[in-house]
């Protein structure tokens, strides 16, 4: 799961991966773009794996309507447009949802699950998912290049996919010039003041 | 599919290490052992408790790799729940690091875990500024990265420290980015807005942006700046209506459709301008979400009058086409548009009764959910109990089956019916039965007979609400629909002797017992129920108790004078109520102690009369307690009238209610009663109306109320035992302007009553009978059917004719506004408000809402003017704390050093080229089934 459109507010994302076979909830990736506690997480992801698994992707929308208790949905304020929304999008065994709020557009949110879910495919080229479970790190980047901070940032799936690559090419040569001397960088790493003082705690 | 861009066996190795493969392995192992140590809750804590501990020790090594490595795996485990706030030095420390992707775990990391730490966040401040400069084409990354991280952790004071460096940034000529600048600078600006005020123009020339993905993030950022402050952004109208036409990406319109949204609430002007344009797109595009959003923005940009029928036939009609499609998302959202449509008119909608219909047996329950709440504007006379018998139906839950799946083979899918979707059925037929004062019900019985249905299905609901709701509608029908009284009585009857009713559904004994003691004249077997319900009592809840003692009293009260000869009978029944009451006078409520004990005294009273004047009928059970119930008729009066009673009005306490003589006669009947607290206020209307000698046989003035607030109610039943200020006021008021009753009235007004049962026919006595003894046999199905056939016989009998309903009396109590009664109202709503507080707000509150534009200048002076204050009060302090001071200036001096670097090196060689190389065009495809339409920019 992840993500999560808005930004800010709730933007939470959090894209549940599902794993239907035993009927228990196994998160894949979970990101949260408001902070909110991690026991309030874990609550608020059961719940909305409880409710999401009660419907049927056969007939039913992809919007969870009944809201879960634990998330303020602000239905209750005067205008109703101030109102989170739960998409979610099922593919195989896996459920994509995102947690957002009025300022996004429910159809566009789930064109962005399509956008996600076709560059991971594009990146692992035919994506499952085990892919996905031993892969989580990507699952983060590639994410990254697609929703900042909450925001969408890119849905060209080109462009997602080239970033994550360019990305990883100069992660990699940057470790290949520096790795020679590993050991003493690692000495010498000690630049900032706070380093230091963090490592001496 | 994978030859389709045929990526390189190499390629995808690299994909797949976003991190660097060295941190592959252990996080892969970790993966792994998470997997295998699956099979039980217990096992699985077990093994990542252990990976914890040995994550703690590898944060601390000095080996980077090692401290790295530990941090990806605990920013994995986060997701399983486990806090790891407690190595954010360690994050900073990876963060700092040169090797590109150390840093991009250490970022990941802080994500996730800074946003609480006031303290690490300080020390990312520099850290952040640091990264946010480029020095050669590599750094873009690093850079990304940092820009990535900036957009979580933002705080004012970095927000402040940061805002100069990502405005130079803006001028990167990296589209990449620059788009992530313009994305971050969002989050600056939530937390210091001065920023945008004093570089809006620099800002908002990103709309402009060669590169599409820049415009889209800035069009982004705007739409949800201006969801907090539209004002500023109203003067960028004529640009974004020239991008609206121009620009042919849905995802960018759906946006811009949003971003109009924000604005038009604010601007009505922009209506003229947009709406035609918006038409327009309507009517070009073929891409459903662009259509949908269109429609959103008219609607929810307040562009929709109440009169604008064309405009509102044409969203309807795409929305209607909407709602006929396969795609239940489709379906749904267009019903919730539908909503928002009828809320604006209910005419527009009224015509749609078709589709509506359609959508209330929808196979998906979260569209009939909606659907549903579209009913109320299309009922009408005509198709209420078309409505009425579709709904019931879905209770049934076996109409449940039919669903074709999308692979052509069609399956069968029970439907699961859920208990909110069944509260939900209840609550709307109860609605749209109810309102406008019951103008769509042709046929009360049919409506008995819906409510009694209704009751049975929500004795399995577990909502207590409905409950009461229920219980309301039979009171109102008693009140306010006189014809049918003697058929609404029986159904209340049948429904309180239902078996376990004061369990289940314990809520909607308030109304019916209230209705049973109020109207105890309409029955002949007052006895009977009065067994039933002493029966039942014990197991009711408070509330509900202290409604039946009154009520019981009532019943027995009418019953015994109408019976007066059965000396025996009236005895025992006596007896009992006497005992059940005298248990009672210990209840845990007060509230029922309090009743209890009051009409305790009165009936032992009574009974002690009863038993010393062998002969005749004792006053007190004749005219005494009757004057307690019997003296006014209610009638239903508009909401709130009660609250406006004046208050604290004089009155003279000193003058006797009863003259002499009157006091006499009343003695006379009773003498043992004197010294009691026969209430003195109701033998005092009992004795004037006596006196007065004014029978009227139809009262037309209102008393206390009864009307669908409960609580009011109670008081009512209750007050008259009380002397209470505000009653008393009320009834001296009564008195003074309105005809009243005499105490005997009761009598005229029993014979009427009498008479009108033996017209319709002995069922009806039957009825109540048959019912009477159901409830002591608890519930045989063959009296239930008779019942029932009784009913149907009487159904085919009924005439057309349209009873009267009452409606409320609007009562104006000069010099009392209308405002009394709403801040009454809202305090109600305010406690359901406070509950919410243990929820997840994920709308966190930003300083940007607040923000000013306008007036800024008189905020900086304000500021200024604080600012030199804080400087006086630090001058004083200065000698205490030269150290702290040292360290500000410090700080200070990095700040500015940095600002210099920054604009020292405007320019970065790109790695353009190569990267459009890389994102040549392949057409994508995905082993999920296809979207419905594509808003991407593609």
């Amino acid at each position: 799961m992840k993500v999560i459109r808005k930004y800010q507010y709730q933007d939470l994302m959090k894209d549940d991966f599902i794993d239907e076979r035993d009927r228990r909830m196994r998160q894949r990736l979970v990101k949260f773009y408001t902070p909110v506690d991690l026991p309030k997480q874990k609550l608020l992801l059961e719940q909305v794996y409880e409710l999401i698994s009660q419907r049927n992707t056969d007939f039913q929308s992809s919007f969870l309507v009944t809201p879960p208790s634990l998330l303020d949905t602000g239905n209750n304020s005067e205008n109703d447009d101030g109102a989170i929304q739960i998409i979610y999008k099922n593919y195989a065994t896996l459920y994509f949802t995102f947690i957002v709020d009025e300022q996004e557009s429910e159809l566009a949110i789930l064109d962005l699950i399509q956008t996600f879910v076709e560059a991971l495919d594009r990146c692992f080229t035919e994506v499952n998912e085990l892919d996905l479970i031993f892969n989580w790190q990507t699952l983060e980047s590639i994410l990254e290049e697609v929703i900042q901070g909450g925001m969408v940032i890119e849905t060209d799936i080109s462009k997602i996919v080239g970033s994550v690559d360019d990305l990883n090419k100069a992660s990699e040569t940057s470790a290949n010039t520096i790795s020679s001397g590993i050991s003493g960088a690692i000495q010498a790493f000690a630049q900032g003041g706070f380093a230091q003082w963090a490592t001496g705690q | 599919m994978t030859s389709l861009y045929a990526p390189s066996a190499e390629d995808v190795m690299q994909r797949l290490r976003p991190y660097g493969f060295f941190f592959e392995k252990s996080l892969k192992d970790l993966i792994r052992g998470i997997r295998s140590h699956n099979d039980t809750p217990e096992q699985l804590e077990m093994f990542l408790e252990a990976q914890l501990s040995e994550c703690r020790k590898e944060a601390n090594s000095s080996n980077m790799e090692l401290k790295t490595n530990a941090i990806l795996k605990l920013t994995y485990l986060e997701m399983y729940g486990y806090d790891m706030s407690w190595c954010n030095f360690h994050i900073l420390e990876v963060m700092s690091s040169n090797k590109l992707q150390q840093k991009r775990v250490g970022y990941l990391a802080a994500s996730q875990s800074f946003h609480k730490d006031a303290d690490v966040l300080m020390l990312a401040t520099n850290l952040l500024k640091k990264d946010l400069k480029y020095a050669n084409s590599n750094d873009v990354f690093k850079v990304g990265i940092a820009l990535s991280g900036l957009s979580t952790i933002v705080t004012p004071e970095l927000a402040k420290d940061i805002v100069d460096d990502l405005f130079l940034m803006l001028n990167s000529s990296r589209p990449y980015i620059r788009k992530k600048t313009v994305t971050a600078l969002y989050k600056v600006f939530l937390e210091y807005p001065e920023a945008l005020q004093s570089n809006f123009d620099n800002f908002t020339s990103k709309l402009e942006d060669p590169d599409k993905s820049v415009v889209s993030a800035t069009i982004s950022v705007i739409c949800e700046l201006s969801k907090k402050n539209p004002a500023p952004f109203i003067r960028l109208s004529p640009l974004l209506y020239e991008i609206l036409i121009d620009i042919d990406d849905n995802w960018i319109i759906i946006r811009l459709l949003k971003l109009f949204t924000n604005l038009s609430k604010i601007e009505p002007k922009l209506k003229g301008r947009l709406l035609p344009k918006i038409i327009e797109l309507m009517d070009s595009t073929n891409a459903a979400s662009v259509l949908y959003e269109a429609v959103n923005c008219i609607i929810s940009g307040n562009m929709l009058d109440e009169t604008d029928y064309d405009v509102a036939v044409q969203c309807l009609e795409i929305l209607h086409n909407f709602c006929n499609s396969q795609d239940s998302n489709l379906r749904y959202i267009s019903c919730v548009l539908f909503y928002k449509i009828g809320k604006i008119n209910t005419n527009f909608i009224s015509q749609y009764d078709e589709l509506i219909m359609k959508l209330i047996s929808d196979v998906d329950i979260s569209i009939r959910l909606k659907a549903i709440e579209l009913l109320r504007g299309i009922v009408s006379e005509d198709n209420l109990r078309l409505i009425v018998s579709t709904l019931v139906k879905q209770f049934v839950g076996d109409e449940v089956a039919i669903v074709e799946t999308s692979r052509g083979v069609s399956k069968e899918i029970p439907i699961v019916i859920p208990e909110t979707y069944k509260i939900k059925i209840v609550d709307v037929i109860l609605y749209i039965c109810a309102m406008d004062n019951y103008a769509n019900v042709d046929d009360f019985e049919w409506y008995n007979a819906v409510l009694y249905d209704l009751t049975i299905v929500s004795l399995d609901l577990n909502e207590n609400k409905l409950g009461t709701k229920i219980g309301e509608q039979l009171r109102n029908l008693m009140i306010r629909v006189p014809d049918i009284r003697n058929i609404t009585i029986v159904n209340i009857i049948k429904i309180t002797s239902l078996e376990s009713v004061e369990i289940k559904l314990p809520s909607i004994l308030e109304g019916c017992l209230w209705s049973l003691g109020e109207y105890s004249t309409y029955l002949e077997n007052g006895d009977a129920l009065l067994r039933l319900l002493l029966k039942k009592a014990p197991h009711m809840q408070y509330t509900t108790q202290s409604t039946t003692i009154i009520a019981l009293v009532k019943l027995f009260i009418t019953w015994c004078n109408r019976n007066q000869d059965q000396a025996v009978q009236i005895k025992a029944i006596l007896e009992k109520l006497v005992n059940f009451l005298s248990g009672l006078n210990y209840s845990k409520s007060f509230e029922v102690q309090e009743i209890s004990l009051q009409m305790y005294e009165i009936l032992k009273l009574s009974l002690e009369a009863l038993e010393e004047q062998a002969d005749g009928f004792p006053l007190l059970l004749s005219e005494v307690i009757p004057s307690f119930f019997n003296s006014y008729e209610l009638t239903p009066i508009s909401l709130g009238t009660q609250r406006q009673l004046p208050k604290g009005i004089d009155f003279d306490i000193d003058l006797p209610f009863l003259t002499n003589e009157q006091l006499d006669e009343v003695l006379k009947g009773q003498e043992s009663l004197a010294e009691e607290d026969t209430d003195i206020y109701d033998s005092d209307r009992f004795s004037l109306a006596s006196v007065e000698h004014n029978f009227i046989s139809n009262a037309d003035y209102s008393d206390g109320s009864s009307d669908s607030d409960g609580g009011k109610e109670h008081f009512d039943d209750t007050y008259k035992d009380f002397i209470d200020e505000s009653c008393e006021v009320e009834h001296k008021k009564e008195m003074l302007s309105n005809p009243f009753y005499l105490g005997n009235i009761n009598d005229t007004n029993n014979n009427n009553k009498v008479k009108d049962i033996l017209d319709i026919g002995d069922d009806t006595k039957e009825d109540s009978i048959n019912s009477a003894d159901i409830m002591k046999l608890s519930k045989d199905h063959a009296e239930l059917k008779s019942q029932v056939e009784a009913k149907k016989k009487k159904n085919k009998m009924k005439k057309k004719t349209k009873m009267k309903v009452l409606s409320d009396q609007v009562i104006v109590i000069p010099g009392v506004t209308d405002s009394v009664k709403l801040n009454g109202r809202k305090k109600h709503v305010s406690p359901s408000n406070s509950l919410l507080s243990n929820k997840i707000n994920l709308k966190k509150h930003t300083k940007l809402e607040d923000y000013n534009f306008d007036n800024s200048k008189n905020d900086n002076d304000e500021e200024i003017q604080e600012l030199e204050k804080l400087r006086s009060k630090f001058q004083n302090q200065n000698l205490d704390n030269v150290k702290m001071d040292d360290n500000n200036n410090e700080e200070e001096v990095i700040v500015i050093k940095k600002k210099k670097k920054k604009k020292s090196k405007k320019d970065v060689p790109s790695k353009k080229s190569k990267k459009d190389h890389k994102s040549t065009e392949t057409t994508p495809e995905v082993s999920a089934e296809p979207l419905i339409d594509n808003a991407k920019s593609e």
